[in-house]
């Protein structure tokens, strides 16, 4: 009896636990699209973590006089700015897929944290993927994701 | 030629199967012609085609044969030897016969290791044979390793350079094993339920097979481990990645199982329990295998988003957890006793709640992100904030538990007695906590809850060492390996805990410029470069810089971080270097620090992890898998019923 009120116990202990961890620290993932979506919500909160993926916008990496590097992500909608410190991830490239994690500033640029070194060179988020499918931008025959064998 | 054979020994290796499935069932029917003598054979005999199989189709890699769409996708013909052969389980098809090998060499073993009930064997196989037979359909439907392309191009697409690295070579096999293994408990947990045979003879007969692969699983995840550690060049060993989780589910369940099973066999409780473990223990190796493989997760081990084969293993999962959950839901199993809550048997069912509550907190964070995304809902990630609320807290009484309970009887303890082995425990717990206030780190918490844990467990398992010496075990004898196996398992666990805590809370990172000219001082090291070169390898190309490490003018060693490009694939990875002792590592790896515009060449930093305890972490894996494996060889050399 005694087992049963205490895994009772246990259980709804952890049930709370999970949701209010759950509500605090999963990170949210947005397209550019999508954040400026987001950003007209009442709701948001601008001082959150966040993940931003999209492409490296083409040309638009440049190097920092102060060490770190600036670059647009894009899903050929929106773009958003992003600073970066820090040495650059092995698969980082123009018009390659790409995340980074970070806060935004009072500006709206995503000062990242972490650029998120994906393991494959055809990866691309799947938000991304159907952000382009909906603007007819998506072409199959692209490099964007890894030949299906 | 070779790869026609293989598909045709695939084939065979089913009607096998399917035969070993029937004869048993056969045979309760056909009661004076006794088929059961053939079904050992079978079982060799589908061992025997697997390999057959699996033999041709490393062949197919080592020669190169590009006519076989697998190896065009996965392997080229400048790959080092030692890749093609390890590269043919390193791609979604390989890897699925290597699953199925596994299998049928476990069913070989079940099929050859003496039992004394043989009629439990029988419907063990039978099972077994049809959970060969649902593999072995998913292979030949839509994981082929045989089909042909044509016309063949020249050379083949290569193998992801990350997993070019010695770890494929083990890493998925010890794995495998874990996860095929808790096949075998779970095929006997069935026979065992509709035979109404659960109780302590037949927790006896599977301890060595909830043994063995939990071993396995245990070198697997360390393997694993290990190989990101160094790979991938991120200076941490686990990430809550959610294909590391998916391997933590198994395991958890199957160190849940140990225990509980223990309990059966010796007081002849929670019989229903541990097969309701075993069903779950096999389910959850299934759901990884699935949401690894299905491409649901972007990672390297996805190696191909094919919904066809998702949905097959879905369904596979619901057709095999359903009917063993239908069977468990009718079984037969005698009420027992309940488990007093202050006993040895009590502390073991405390610690299975926690394992298996902790579990469903892991699935919680895997599930939860795949089910948004599939709802069109907003897409989030799970980080590693969410496992230290709530994962870690749920550990953390375990061992409380671990040290308490191998002390305490299986029956009974009074709480004085407990009461004094609190006592006894306390002034070790006393110096992990002086000993985590005296160090300064990044959290002070982790810290103090973590070395206060090393000191009780390790110190109970010290003591538990000297209880076994002292009643005169002997150290070699069956119950001696036992004992032995288990203050292994729970000291390595105490030493894991140890390593967990120190990489967590004193892990340092620096981050330099290279430069030539003057040393790159980093907190109280210094990096000198010494020389600066870039080769051409076998298949790749790679820029290497050789640093001489310093701290306080003593040098401590030199290094040769590497970043690589591999020209088939077109890919970057970073090679790190490493200077292990036993209290830290010092973890070298490359990176460019500007970004390469034009024909500009981008300016090369370096990044340095000092990680304090890291050998710890290994040190805890392996001695807690050795521990396992000396229960087993205790459990394997039993005679009769002796306890």
């Amino acid at each position: 009896m005694l087992f049963i009120i205490g895994s009772l116990v246990l259980m709804s202990f952890s049930a709370a636990l999970v949701l209010r961890s759950l509500d605090d620290t999963i990170i949210f993932f947005y397209t550019p699209t999508q954040l400026a979506k987001k950003k007209q919500e009442a709701t948001f909160d601008a001082t959150r973590t966040v993940r931003i993926g999209g492409l490296v916008k083409k040309g638009s990496v440049k190097n920092l006089a102060q060490g770190g590097i600036r670059f647009s992500i894009t899903d050929l909608k929106k773009d958003i700015r992003v600073t970066y410190h820090g040495l650059v991830p092995s698969l980082f490239r123009d018009n390659q897929g790409v995340v980074a994690q970070g806060t935004l500033n009072e500006s709206g640029e995503l000062q990242a944290q972490t650029i998120l070194a994906k393991h494959d060179e055809g990866y691309m988020p799947r938000a991304v993927i159907d952000e382009l499918k909906s603007s007819g931008r998506w072409r199959e025959d692209n490099a964007y994701e890894k030949p299906a064998p | 030629m070779i790869p026609e054979l293989g598909l045709l020994c695939l084939v065979l290796a089913l009607l096998m199967s399917l035969f070993q499935a029937g004869v048993p069932l056969l045979q309760r029917w056909n009661k004076p012609y006794t088929l059961l003598h053939l079904v050992k054979p079978t079982a060799a005999a589908t061992l025997l085609l697997v390999s057959a199989a699996f033999a041709a189709l490393i062949h197919a890699y080592i020669v190169s044969d590009f006519s076989l769409l697998t190896v065009v996708m996965n392997s080229h013909s400048s790959k080092p030897m030692l890749y093609k052969i390890v590269g043919a389980w390193g791609n979604h098809e390989g890897s699925m016969l290597l699953w199925m090998w596994v299998l049928a060499a476990c069913g070989f073993l079940v099929a050859y290791i003496k039992a004394n009930d043989a009629e439990l064997k029988a419907a063990t196989l039978a099972i077994l044979g049809l959970i060969n037979a649902g593999f072995l359909i998913f292979i030949l439907f839509t994981s082929n390793p045989f089909t042909r392309i044509f016309p063949s191009p020249l050379d083949g697409e290569d193998l992801n350079p990350i997993l070019q690295d010695i770890g494929l070579a083990f890493h998925p096999p010890t794995l495998y094993v874990g996860y095929v293994g808790y096949g075998v408990v779970f095929a006997y947990a069935i026979a065992g339920m509709l035979l109404k045979r659960l109780n302590s003879d037949w927790a006896r007969t599977v301890q060595p097979w909830i043994l063995l692969p939990w071993v396995f699983l245990t070198l697997g995840i360390a393997a694993g481990s290990w190989w990101a550690y160094r790979e991938l060049g991120w200076g941490g060993w686990w990430f809550w990645d959610p294909v590391e989780n998916v391997s933590l589910l198994p395991w958890l369940v199957g160190t849940a199982l140990i225990h509980s099973n223990r309990v059966l066999e010796r007081r002849g409780q929670l019989a229903r329990w541990v097969a309701l473990l075993a069903i779950l223990a096999f389910t959850l190796s299934l759901i990884g295998t699935f949401i690894v493989r299905s491409g649901l997760i972007t990672s390297v081990h996805a190696f191909a988003a094919d919904p066809e084969r998702g949905m097959f293993i879905l369904g596979y999962i619901v057709l095999v957890s359903g009917a063993a959950l239908l069977v468990y839901g009718f079984a037969d199993v005698k009420a027992s006793k309940p488990v007093a809550l202050l006993s040895r048997s009590g502390f073991i069912l405390i610690n299975n709640l926690l394992l298996v509550v902790a579990a469903a907190v892991v699935l919680v964070a895997i599930i939860y992100p795949l089910a948004l995304e599939l709802l069109k809902l907003p897409s989030i990630s799970v980080g590693p904030t969410y496992f230290s609320r709530t994962f870690l807290p749920l550990m953390a009484p375990l061992p409380i538990l671990a040290a308490l309970a191998p002390l305490m009887a299986w029956d009974k303890t009074s709480p004085k007695q407990l009461k004094v082995l609190c006592i006894k425990l306390a002034p070790a717990a006393l110096v992990g906590a002086v000993i985590a206030l005296a160090l300064v780190s990044t959290s002070y918490a982790l810290m103090l809850v973590g070395l206060t844990m090393v000191g009780w467990l390790g110190y109970g398992s010290t003591l538990y060492i000297r209880r076994v010496r002292a009643a005169q075990v002997r150290l070699l004898s069956n119950a001696g390996l036992r004992h032995m196996g288990s203050a292994a398992a729970h000291m390595g666990f105490a030493i894991f805990i140890l390593g967990m805590t120190l990489t967590a809370t004193l892990k340092q990172t620096y981050d330099a410029k290279i430069t030539a000219n003057a040393p790159m001082v980093m907190g109280d090291y210094q990096l000198r470069l010494v020389a600066a070169d870039k080769r051409e390898e076998y298949n790749f190309s790679t820029r290497r810089a050789v640093l001489e490490v310093s701290r306080g003018g003593h040098v401590i060693t030199t290094l040769a971080p590497e970043l690589r490009y591999y020209t088939v694939r077109n890919m970057q990875t970073a090679e790190a270097a490493l200077h292990s002792t036993l209290l830290r590592d010092i973890y070298l790896v490359l990176g460019e620090t500007t970004y390469r515009e034009g024909n500009e060449t981008a300016s090369l930093g370096v990044r340095m992890y000092v990680t304090p305890g890291q050998q710890f972490v290994w040190l805890g894996f392996v001695l807690a898998a050795l521990g396992g494996g000396l229960a087993m060889l205790a459990s394997l050399t039993r005679k009769g019923d002796a306890s």
